[in-house]
């Protein structure tokens, strides 16, 4: 029986949220306090992680022995051939070409280097809702109102799209043959653990996110790298993308590249749990938001920032939602104190923890002073009589009132 | 006069309420409950499970039918409440330090280090400054005076970044304050660049000369902007039920009652303070008293594996370790979990320890005379650390889980942690008397066995004697010298059948020093202690089986009952 001394709510039901969407880097922001927003708009623009791309020309002495097709500061688009070099009579050619774009910074003719400031990369919400405050080079406050699923952990940058189910049940896994191209640009919903060919397989076929029980702790280290590390041209080498090789494909932001990943249990081999799977499974086909929160690590001590899926309610962009206007939900984290104070004899309760399924019964009065843990650690417990029949000891951190 | 007070704790996992009763004899302790704190977001009162706590400590005091109305309430503040502090100084390993060192003290936690040597480039400095979710800014550099006619001071470009760089308050709406504890010379140039952009608090200089470091004023002035900052935040409004009640950081409260006890017992002191998701150290050495916050999410998976009893454990010590780190709270309920769960507070511990080692030193940067004794030494020049475990016979465990975890769990992290030489008597606070105690006005004398559960005694020889042998250690009972058991290689449990004043006599060889320097006898009383244990491993020395030897260590301490012990060793599940 896992207990929480820690009363974190794990799922929060028709509840005002906030999300602080931070710029990966230095920011500036496109929008105002008070502004709606859709999961398309723009929050803002942040300088682009690598600042200069290089292109390196062959040289002869002190001088590019290529032809040069540029100037320093002319705007250059990604794949733009930036000059040429024929030698052995016309036998050789090189082409050389821009990797973003951006701006021509320098030509150094000594090295052959050509340095290119990248275009700084845009943000979008992805949460529709309203701005609440923007904080200055960090990111923007977004508010709206909608059910949430607290992540345990998680990796990658916020993305949203349509829900699909892949897993008949929270114990299920998922085989990475269940995903194919056609999820593209959708947030999968695996069962319980995810393996990294899962993921491997979800990256190739340019899936949004994915939410899951738990994974090993090694595969999240992976994919965390990944997430840091893996550029475009990275992408296309490593997966073999023919059709996004073309010219005018598309290319992402590179916040988009890798698909976000949020753990509602955590690390290991944990199935999901019945009360989140449910109600993500509500919300089949439906958008929805997902963070990993990588970010998180960049504005330490933040309550708003960590790992999680928020179902905003449609037309949230333009509701008003304010802290007096907490929804009744079961694990509004406002109600925790309140739902302590009602578990007084009589109360019904669900028991979480006993068994996979969550169990519900009546609560028949505080616990001894000794109830303790298997490992004689003491709880703050009480007694609850189950539909069974059968009289248990939980610790409070177990239970949920319901009302 | 019997006068009656309420302390309550709002920390990270659990809010906690007691009821004390105080009169010359002492103080006593009438009632206690806790209530799991909710997690501190913007939109919680946290002082709603406050008030829960303090109602059931009521009723639980007045359940002998006499009425309660404490005289006055403390409470102190853990829970995301607590003063979140970014300290500021010219050189790290000096004003740095002692910036750091006068916010620690006043119970805060230090987010960042800024300095000119802190390794950064100046607009990192900005945006990790602005990244922070900080309370105030503790800054300081440059002694008192002769400070500009050296040229433009590096304590003009500490005060540049700080402008540049601080974030506003979260919340109020309001300026994040400055407590200015640098140079008093340079007070008016730094006015000048702050501008009407930062609200500046004035103290004393805390090194107005090399020589000397004065954190009292900017310790002050630290607790007297949490005191008036905390009634802002939306978190806290609901402190105005409990009327007038003194608002401390809980690490200020227990810090005060560490140097309380240690002025008592006229000994120096190391206290621990397990919370969960960081462990604090206080420390009263030679009448330096110094704080440190350690969070546990610096362990490594790699450093834990040696705590461990059994090598199948290691498999899943990644994700338990990642998930604690992710939720500290959780607690273990399988004896498989605590194994795993005590292998990581160990290795926390150790590494607590080493940065308090670093932090309580002698004052860096000072001009100090040679001693005749130290012509040949290199390494005077101050930096010194004044953790030095032969000077400490007292440490005490307390904060939240010395209250879930038993006395032998706990006795069983302390020889590894702390690397223990002498005699060292081991106490643990599982009432969480010691944060309490700045609430009781006529302070008790704090004697440890009085309020405190005494643990066991650890009789150790350090590093300074790798071999010893069965007429090392001695007990005196009833004037006569008793030798004790000692296994080289093992640690040893030695029952104390009567609790009465027992005195326990190490006898080192010419070279081994125990407290009383090379080859002196050195003896200690111990006063209502069960269990003594003399550990006479050497330190540092690489086992042939590091799990066997986890797991006799934890067999004689009585932590796993014998079948979990047997269990691992056969390699069963």
């Amino acid at each position: 029986m896992a207990v929480y001394a820690l009363s974190r709510p794990r799922v929060l039901k028709d509840a005002p949220v906030r999300r602080l969407r931070i710029f990966p880097s230095v920011g500036e922001s496109m929008v105002s306090p008070g502004s709606k927003v859709e999961a398309g708009t723009i929050l803002g623009k942040y300088a682009s992680r690598q600042r200069l791309r290089f292109v390196r020309m062959e040289t002869a002495g002190d001088k590019i022995a290529a032809t040069l097709l540029v100037t320093e500061g002319q705007k250059v688009k990604r794949g733009e051939v930036l000059g040429y070099y024929s030698y052995m009579f016309g036998l050789g050619y090189t082409e050389y070409t821009s990797p973003c774009d951006g701006e021509i910074e320098v030509i150094s003719h000594a090295t052959g280097r050509v340095a290119i400031k990248e275009e700084p990369s845009e943000m979008a919400s992805h949460l529709p809702g309203t701005v609440e405050h923007v904080e200055e080079a960090v990111g923007v406050l977004v508010r709206t109102r909608g059910h949430m699923v607290v992540g345990a952990a998680g990796a990658g940058y916020a993305r949203s799209g349509a829900l699909v189910r892949k897993a008949g049940e929270p114990t299920e896994q998922v085989s990475p043959q269940k995903v194919s191209p056609q999820d593209a640009d959708r947030v999968v919903l695996a069962g319980s653990t995810v393996t990294k060919e899962l993921l491997e397989a979800c990256l190739r076929s340019r899936v949004a996110a994915i939410i899951a029980g738990s994974a090993p702790f090694s595969v999240v280290q992976w994919y965390e790298n990944l997430v840091q590390e893996l550029d475009w041209d990275e992408f296309l080498a490593r997966y073999w993308a023919r059709e996004l090789k073309k010219k005018d494909a598309v290319v992402p932001r590179p916040t988009e590249i890798v698909p976000a990943l949020v753990l509602t249990e955590g690390y290991g081999n944990m199935p999901m749990s019945d009360e989140a799977f449910e109600l993500l499974s509500s919300f089949e086909g439906k958008p929805v938001f997902v963070d990993g929160a990588s970010l998180a690590g960049v504005a330490a001590g933040r309550w708003d920032a960590g790992p999680c899926v928020i179902m905003p309610f449609a037309g949230a962009g333009g509701e008003e939602a304010t802290d007096g206007s907490a929804g009744s939900g079961s694990g509004d984290p406002a109600g925790r104190p309140k739902a302590l104070r009602e578990l007084a004899p009589g109360v019904r309760v669900r028991v979480y923890g006993l068994t996979r399924e969550p169990v519900e019964g009546t609560v028949e009065g505080p616990a001894q002073e000794d109830s303790a843990l298997p490992v004689s650690i003491p709880v703050n417990s009480v007694r609850v009589v189950t539909k069974g029949g059968e009289t248990i000891t939980v610790p409070a951190a177990n239970i949920q009132a319901l009302g | 006069m019997v006068n009656s007070y309420v302390h309550l704790d709002i920390g990270n996992t659990v809010t906690r309420a007691k009821a004390w009763s105080a009169s010359a004899q002492g103080a006593r302790l009438l009632a206690s409950a806790t209530i799991p704190t909710p997690p501190a977001l913007e939109s919680v009162d946290l002082t709603e499970s406050a008030f829960l706590a303090y109602t059931e400590v009521k009723a639980k005091v007045e359940e002998s039918g006499q009425r309660f109305d404490p005289e006055e309430i403390l409470v102190t503040v853990s829970a995301a409440g607590e003063p979140r502090v970014a300290c500021a100084g010219v050189v790290k390993g000096i004003s740095g330090e002692s910036a750091k060192r006068a916010a620690l003290v006043a119970g805060a936690t230090v987010t960042d280090l800024l300095a000119v040597d802190d390794g950064r480039l100046e607009y990192q400095r900005i945006l990790d400054l602005r990244r922070q979710d900080i309370s105030m800014v503790v800054m300081a550099g440059g002694v008192d005076e002769e400070i500009l006619g050296q040229g433009r001071h590096q304590l003009f470009n500490v005060a540049k970044v700080v402008a540049a760089g601080l974030p506003d308050r979260r919340g109020a709406g309001t300026k994040v304050p400055v407590v200015y504890a640098a140079s008093l010379e340079g007070r008016e140039e730094v006015l000048k660049i702050f501008g009407d952009s930062v609200d500046v608090v004035w103290t004393d200089n805390v090194r107005s000369r090399l020589e000397e470091e004065n954190l009292e004023p900017a310790r002050d002035a630290v607790l007297n902007l949490f005191s008036t900052g905390i009634r802002h935040d939306p978190r806290f409004t609901g402190l105005g039920r409990f009327g007038a009640a003194k608002v401390l950081p809980t690490g200020h409260s227990t810090g005060l009652s560490v140097r309380r006890m240690a002025e008592v017992l006229k000994q120096n002191v190391l206290v621990i303070s397990l919370d969960g998701d960081t462990i604090q150290v206080f420390s009263q050495i030679r009448g330096v008293f110094t704080r440190t916050v350690t969070p546990v999410t610096r362990v490594q998976a790699k450093d834990v594996t040696r705590w461990l009893p059994s090598a199948r454990l290691g498999e899943r010590l990644d994700d338990v370790l990642a998930n604690w780190k992710a939720a500290p709270g959780t607690l273990p309920a399988s004896w498989d979990d605590l194994a795993l769960y005590l292998a990581i507070q160990k290795q926390a511990l150790l590494e607590a320890v080493r940065e308090h080692s670093v932090t309580a030193i002698e004052l860096r940067g000072i001009h100090r005379q040679r001693q005749i004794g130290e012509t040949f030494q290199v390494n005077v020049k101050g930096g010194d650390t004044l953790v030095r475990m032969e000077r400490i016979g007292t440490v005490c465990i307390t904060g939240f889980l010395a209250g879930l975890l038993s006395p032998a769990a706990l006795l069983s992290l302390v020889p590894d942690a702390f690397e223990l030489h002498g005699v060292t008597k081991v106490y643990v606070d599982r009432e969480g008397v010691l944060e309490s105690l700045a609430a009781v006005q006529e302070e008790p004398d704090l004697l440890p066995e009085s309020l405190l559960t005494p643990a066991g005694v650890i009789l150790s020889p350090g590093r300074n004697e790798e071999r010893i042998g069965t007429r090392w250690a001695f007990i005196k009972k009833d004037s006569t010298l008793e030798p004790l058991l000692v296994k080289p290689g093992e640690i040893c449990h030695i029952p104390i059948l009567a609790p009465h004043p027992v005195v326990f006599e190490l006898h080192p060889s010419g070279k081994g020093d125990v407290g009383d320097g090379e080859g002196r006898r050195f003896s200690a009383q111990a006063v209502g202690f069960g269990s003594a244990y003399v550990d006479a491993r050497v330190f540092g020395r690489k086992t042939d089986d590091r799990y066997r030897e986890n797991r006799n260590t934890y067999r004689v301490f009585g932590v796993f009952p014998d079948d979990v012990l047997s269990g691992w060793e056969r390699g069963m599940k």
